[in-house]
């Protein structure tokens, strides 16, 4: 039996926890003293949301929910800050609002190309930092291009829904598992961990299941 | 956050993190008690939830 243990995560591209969640998790990789396997899965927030959107993020906030533009800034500034704290610098003003299924095929792809963690970083970043629009395949395209992919396939792949499937796929299996949230971490099929929780959370998670693994040989 | 009848799995740590449900995000102020050093323990139940919506963003 392999010691490497898997790390299953269910999550979406217009989710700021699911990026500070992402750092959490990665800085307690760095104390763990083993090999571990990520996987990323397809978790839609807000699946009716339509590939472009003219409001901006505050606009949604404050005509979707109903709150004050004061409270609307409030909430983004509190999300800012704690993003900061984990060396994260979200630009709400840039940010472009979207459907994220292209996005999520796009992860798809650079998985079927062995690429799907710097796909993740390289979406969720252009989503919250660089305000880039994460709905459009010409964009997606170039995106997988800056990590080194094929962008003429890429395209190809997105405009043939060649992933869909594959993300249908995902939602199904987070909805048999009862996944009501993101981000949501499931270690060796095991344990789950809800939430951008702190980086000491999952390191031990990631122990309990290494000694398990070990103790198991 | 999981529906607890349906979920197959051991929670670790708060019982909900810092989460997005739908197109709603929560900044929740949660103290963990289990810390996950011993994921075969109860969830932790203590959370202090100041819920904040923040859209899907």
């Amino acid at each position: 039996m392999s010691d490497t243990v898997k790390v299953d995560i269910w999550s979406d591209i217009a989710c700021p926890w699911c990026y500070i969640g992402k750092r959490k998790f990665e800085s307690a990789l760095t104390s763990f003293d083993g090999s571990v396997d990520v996987e990323y899965h397809s978790f839609e927030l807000a699946p009716d949301t339509p590939e472009e959107v003219s409001e901006s993020a505050i606009q949604r906030l404050v005509e979707r929910k109903g709150l004050s533009h004061a409270q609307a800034q409030g909430m983004i500034d509190r999300v800012k800050s704690i993003a900061e704290s984990v060396g994260l610098d979200y630009n709400y003003e840039s940010l472009q609002p979207t459907n994220t299924v292209r996005a999520h095929e796009l992860l798809h792809y650079a998985k079927s190309h062995g690429r799907q963690i710097d796909m993740k970083e390289r979406l969720l970043r252009a989503y919250f930092i660089e305000g880039r629009h994460v709905g459009r395949v010409e964009e997606l395209a170039d995106l997988a291009a800056e990590i080194g992919l094929d962008r003429n396939d890429a395209l190809r792949a997105l405009k043939s829904r060649e992933f869909l499937a594959a993300v249908d796929a995902d939602k199904s299996q987070a909805r048999e598992y009862g996944i009501q949230g993101v981000p949501f971490f499931v270690i060796n099929g095991k344990y789950g961990i809800s939430g951008a929780q702190d980086a000491d959370t999952f390191a031990a998670a990631l122990r309990q299941a290494k000694d398990e693994r070990l103790a198991a040989v | 956050m999981t529906e607890p009848s349906k979920s197959p799995f051991t929670m670790v740590g708060v019982a909900d993190g810092e989460v997005c449900v739908d197109d709603v995000c929560e900044v929740q102020s949660a103290r963990t008690t289990q810390a996950g050093a011993n994921p075969e323990a109860a969830p932790a139940t203590e959370t202090a939830s100041e819920a904040l919506a923040v859209d899907g963003l």
